[in-house]
């Protein structure tokens, strides 16, 4: 063999493992830093706050006068029997879930009555959801208060079943995830979490948050 | 080849979801079959996720005289379309035509239109050449520019009996805005979709570790057989 194509043999035999090890960085690198970001990192992502006074919008009563835009910072919802401690923002796409736990839209808000579904990847802000039991306490941080509730039933059902994200007349709170939770590809399933209210906060809250443009009035109201 | 078939669709579908000037007596159960038929009227543009939208929609303030210019554009669209079964058959001043009506009851209904392609490239609907492996996407966004919804155009089909449906429609789905708008609460979707809730993420770094594992295993025995050339 020529001296030359012998020297090529040895690149291109000594360059494949180095194209697959590169990959496998690329890859681990790339996805490991959005892991991150979804979990640890998490609380430090910068997301725009609820402000109740948008233009354009027709007002309701009680809290959350106005809709929220996608991807504004609801509260925060935790749980801490299971260490789950994650922001809520408004909707349930796919890019607002990387935020943390997504408010479906076509549902109410918490106070507003009926049932208020919150979603979140099983893989990173609700993997520790498939622990939850019934009787513990759900606490959703809103700008008003806390919102909190207990847990009174754990179901998983099929992905399309169509009991789940529908209006209610009681108010409570459904939790969602897909199951199984460790899964290669698109789950199945839904791990379904229902809560019911325990307390909320005082109506006299919403009035003060209601009127303050950039709701910082919450603090007053509470330490007051 | 501009997409028409997309464009059409969307201004009857703004139109659907504008508020009638027609005052109905707001019952529950009349409220809740307005929410049913609103979110009816929000799939049958073939978007996959409505919620957002349906929330917005149930929202913003529109006033008479927006509602009533949607209304004329949607008549409009259908005078400039005439008895076209094809909506490449249109002259060029059709088509700009048809594309500012739709503009324009966008804009009335307070949402941002972007066309673009699944690249993510602007696309300007006037010089579009449609391409097989690349379909254009309409992305239906609030006034604050955040993303509501996307249409893919590829699933309409510009038939008359599809847009005599459609504007059959659009009185059904205005009289339910309507109704929802007058119940003074916020009015829940009421079939809404368990949404997807997998990044997959872990499993995609399991593959990249394995990848730099495969990749160390098999450079000893590639770094053998190289040196033996040597």
């Amino acid at each position: 063999m020529v001296r030359w194509a012998r020297k090529l043999l040895m690149i291109g035999l000594l360059g494949i493992p180095i194209v697959v090890v590169a990959a496998g960085v690329g890859v681990t690198v790339t996805f490991g830093w959005s892991f991150l970001q979804q979990t640890v990192l998490l609380a430090d992502t910068a997301l725009v706050p609820y402000k109740p006074t948008h233009i354009g919008y027709r007002k309701l009563p009680g809290y959350w006068p106005t809709l929220p835009e996608p991807g504004t910072k609801l509260g925060t919802i935790l749980i801490p029997a299971v260490h789950i401690n994650a922001p809520v923002v408004q909707g349930t796409t796919w890019n607002i879930l990387a935020l943390g736990v997504g408010h479906y839209a076509g549902s109410p808000l918490p106070g507003q009555g009926g049932n208020v579904v919150f979603s979140g990847h099983r893989d990173t802000v609700f993997t520790n959801l498939q622990y939850v039991k019934v009787g513990d306490s759900v606490t959703f941080d809103s700008p008003y208060g806390p919102f909190v509730y207990r847990v009174t039933s754990i179901k998983i059902v099929p992905k399309t079943d169509p009991n789940i994200v529908v209006p209610s007349q009681n108010p409570e709170l459904t939790l969602t995830s897909c199951y199984p939770f460790v899964y290669i590809g698109f789950a199945p399933d839904r791990f379904i979490v229902r809560a019911t209210p325990v307390s909320e906060p005082s109506p006299s809250v919403v009035s003060q948050y209601s009127r303050s443009k950039r709701g910082k009035t919450r603090h007053v109201a509470e330490s007051g | 080849m501009i997409r028409w078939k997309a464009v059409l669709p969307l201004v009857a579908g703004i139109t659907m979801l504008a508020p009638s000037t027609v005052t109905l007596a707001a019952s529950s159960s009349s409220i809740q079959q307005a929410a049913v038929q609103l979110e009816d009227a929000l799939r049958s543009l073939q978007i996959q996720h409505v919620s957002l939208l349906f929330a917005y929609l149930e929202s913003i303030q529109l006033s008479s005289q927006e509602v009533s210019q949607i209304t004329q554009n949607a008549a409009q669209m259908q005078k400039v379309m005439g008895n076209v079964s094809n909506p490449n058959q249109l002259t060029l001043a059709q088509k700009e035509e048809a594309l500012r009506l739709f503009i324009s009851s966008a804009e009335l209904a307070h949402l941002q239109v972007a066309t673009v392609l699944t690249n993510g490239q602007p696309v300007n609907l006037l010089t579009y050449v449609a391409q097989p492996n690349n379909p254009l996407l309409i992305e239906l966004e609030d006034e604050q520019g955040k993303l509501l919804a996307t249409i893919h155009p590829q699933y309409y089909d510009v038939q008359p009996q599809h847009l005599n449906q459609f504007i059959h429609n659009v009185a059904i789905a205005a009289t339910s805005a309507r109704t929802i708008e007058q119940s003074h609460t916020f009015v829940p979707m009421p079939r809404g979709q368990l949404p997807v809730t997998a990044t997959n993420t872990p499993l995609k770094i399991v593959i990249g570790l394995g990848l730099i594992l495969v990749g160390s295993l098999m450079f000893r025995p590639l770094y053998r057989v190289a040196h033996k050339l040597e």
